[in-house]
């Protein structure tokens, strides 16, 4: 798991290099994620994998995916991914790829957890104080995870900030516990 | 812990009630791979060096391999609980343990955690376990003196409060016998000890506590065990713990010694994660930072100046130096001492005790090779008595080994030389001293003075130790104020020589042995 993103960044920050100054990040990321879907397909990786199907017919199959497929440059990436058999990475290369685009837009990405549904006007004032703690702009990804029993737990790159009922509860079994 | 169970419910229910909810943001990864203790966590990209990771059952980690895209950690416990995907909070903290007076005869694992049945341990303070050594400006030099009680270690190899005194030699040597006697010897002293026990048998660590209680030693003594069951991880980390408590003696104007037995077996211990850890391997498959391991522990044990202590207190002590002793044990391989670890210990180190299998299985125990051993600053603190007295028996013994090859033509010699052997004989005999049986530094001098004067020169060889006993239960009997005057005064001059020699004359002429 962490190898893989150790053998991915060097794939997703030219790559990122590559959309910045093209001007065309956001293409490149619907494009990245798009394929990061059709790749990790399971049917998807037995083609890959497969010795009797070479290189090229590989980068034409998956190439036909693409919405734009124009760009000279997606499609250079896609053939190198390829011959360096990275292709399979395609996941992490467009996580590094993202959160590369959202650092570079001030964004911050924040999973909120939560046991019921939150109300829009509660959601908007969380996000306002998410913004003021984090000094940028705040998108927010709600769940609903009914284990939780009662209140939100806010996650936000390894950050976690747990304000459940169940985090209190086994706090406390613990504390009996010793 | 015994708990009666009608408290049980008071425990729960205070427990609840002063229980004290926290929320607060911490960072989380999870488990990406367990092997031999070794834990890969994935996602705590802000994790400290030697921080202190929270795993699921209240299982605790340390992280040491901080790389790119996952932490390395050692898991300081259990690690067969834990699995992929297990969910990893970092605690902000680096390592801690309970430090204090209330560990004072308890025996505590490397976390300072009772392993004794003697329930919690109320200690009101922790500190870390990796700390930075006194510096410059704090320190002052090694000038009193610690006590071992053995006449061939204060006599020949003194020991100062704040030295770091390293006792090394082959297995079955008496290396442990003479750590164990020095901390017997601490009694009523004030010198607190800390016996650091390293991946030794766990009948061998109960050995040693059964016997600190049997010479009511315990009290004074805290015995930090991480046995060979204990992980790698705890056995590595063990001596640092120790150190941790040791110094809280220092820091507060107390003298405290600790022994570390046996350093090897912590290098073996940090061999074992480094190399799971994936570091590259050196000499003797060491990780390259082996020398680091031992100095910045043993750099630790120093002697720190009133002006520290105060700061170190808040300026609730003052006038007040602290030391911390360290004893180091290291155990050699066939008498190997340019083996790595133990070249690099001996380095380190203020002087060595050197212990040897021959002059064991001679018979003569401690096993103290009096012409290897040193004590580089030792000198300075060694009792006036004793260093006046001591210095005729290291020449006696000097010239004895010079000659001890001529021995055998003992009919062919002159005169002088033959002197020189049989008062060589008789020291090496002198030097002998059971187990367990600490002197006193009045019973040391008249051993060490009568040596010199040649009170032992006419007693056959085998009657030296008997001859001993007896001058030293008759000076105590007969000439208590002697005694009393030594201990005391700790000094040397005429008025006590005369003293002696009255009363050595007495008992030569009326004693029995």
């Amino acid at each position: 798991m962490s190898d893989n993103y150790s053998y991915s960044r060097p794939y997703g920050e030219a790559a990122f290099k590559i959309a910045l100054e093209d001007n065309s990040l956001e293409s490149w990321s619907e494009n990245l994620e798009l394929l990061s879907d059709v790749i990790s397909d399971p049917k998807m990786t037995d083609i890959l994998s497969d010795p009797k199907i070479n290189d090229e017919v590989s980068l034409n199959f998956l190439s036909s995916f693409l919405n734009d497929s124009k760009d000279a440059n997606l499609a250079n990436f896609l053939s190198l991914l390829i011959k360096t058999k990275r292709v399979c990475y395609m996941k992490e290369i467009t996580e590094i790829f993202n959160s590369l685009k959202f650092k570079h837009n001030n964004v911050r990405i924040v999973e909120v957890e939560s046991a019921h549904a939150i109300a829009p006007d509660q959601l908007e004032s969380l996000i306002s104080l998410l913004k003021e703690k984090y000094k940028t702009d705040v998108k927010a990804e709600l769940t609903i995870n009914k284990e939780l029993i009662a209140g939100i737990k806010i996650k936000s790159n390894n950050e976690v900030i747990d304000l459940t009922t169940k985090n209190r509860l086994d706090q406390m079994r613990q504390q009996l516990i010793i | 812990m015994t708990i009666n169970p009608t408290e049980i419910s008071e425990i729960i229910k205070s427990k609840i009630k002063d229980y004290d909810i926290k929320t607060t943001a911490h960072n989380e990864g999870t488990v990406v791979s367990v092997t031999d203790g070794i834990v890969r966590v994935f996602g705590i990209t802000d994790a400290l060096q030697g921080e202190m990771l929270e795993f699921p059952n209240k299982i605790y980690g340390m992280a040491l391999n901080l790389e790119r895209d996952s932490v390395g950690a050692v898991i300081l416990g259990d690690y067969k609980q834990i699995s992929e995907g297990d969910i990893v909070k970092c605690t902000g903290r680096i390592l801690e343990v309970p430090v204090g007076p209330e560990l004072l005869g308890r025996v505590v694992n490397s976390l300072g955690e009772p392993i004794d049945n003697n329930g919690p341990i109320d200690a009101k303070s922790t500190s870390p376990i990796e700390k930075i050594a006194p510096g410059v400006i704090e320190r002052k030099s090694v000038d009193q003196p610690v006590q071992t009680g053995l006449k061939s270690v204060d006599a020949m190899v003194p020991i100062g409060r704040g030295q770091r005194e390293l006792i090394i030699g082959d297995r079955q040597t008496g290396k442990t016998a003479v750590a164990i006697d020095a901390i017997i010897n601490q009694k009523d002293t004030g010198v607190k000890c800390i016996y650091v026990a390293i991946g030794q048998k766990a009948s061998s660590v109960a050995q040693v506590v059964r016997k600190l209680e049997e010479h009511d030693a315990l009290k004074h003594t805290i015995i930090v065990a991480a046995s060979a069951a204990d992980s790698a991880a705890m056995q590595y980390i063990a001596p640092y713990s120790g150190c941790a408590m040791g110094e809280y003696f220092r820091d507060i104007g107390e003298d405290a010694l600790i022994v570390y037995d046996d350093l090897t077996k912590q290098a073996w211990a940090y061999r074992q994660v480094s190399l799971l850890l994936k570091r590259p391997p050196g000499r003797e498959a060491y990780p390259g930072d082996v020398f680091y391991l031992h100095s910045r522990l043993l750099e630790r044990s120093a002697r720190i100046n009133e002006d520290a202590v105060s700061d170190l207190t808040n300026g609730k002590v003052k006038g007040k130096t602290g030391s911390l002793t360290a004893m180091p044990v290291i155990e050699t391989q066939a008498g190997d001492v340019s083996a790595f670890v133990p070249t690099n210990v001996i380095s380190i180190t203020d002087g060595q005790i050197f212990l040897e299998s021959d002059l064991f299985n001679a018979g003569i125990r401690p096993a103290i090779n009096a012409g290897l051993s040193v004590s580089r600053v030792g000198g300075a603190a060694q009792t006036k008595i004793v260093k006046k007295l001591g210095g005729g028996v290291r020449l006696a013994l000097a010239q004895y080994r010079e000659l001890a090859a001529f021995s055998q033509f003992a009919s062919d010699l002159d005169d002088a030389t033959k002197k020189q052997l049989d008062r060589g004989q008789r020291v090496t005999e002198l030097m002998k001293q059971n187990q367990y049986s600490p002197l006193s530094v009045a019973e040391m001098s008249l051993s060490l003075y009568a040596a010199n004067e040649g009170y032992f020169d006419d007693v056959e060889i085998s009657k030296v130790m008997p001859f001993e006993k007896a001058m030293h239960e008759y000076v105590k009997a007969n000439h208590k104020d002697l005694v009393e005057l030594i201990n005391k005064s700790l000094d040397y001059n005429d008025d006590i020589a005369d003293k002696m020699k009255t009363a050595l004359d007495a008992f030569k002429t009326n004693g029995v042995w």
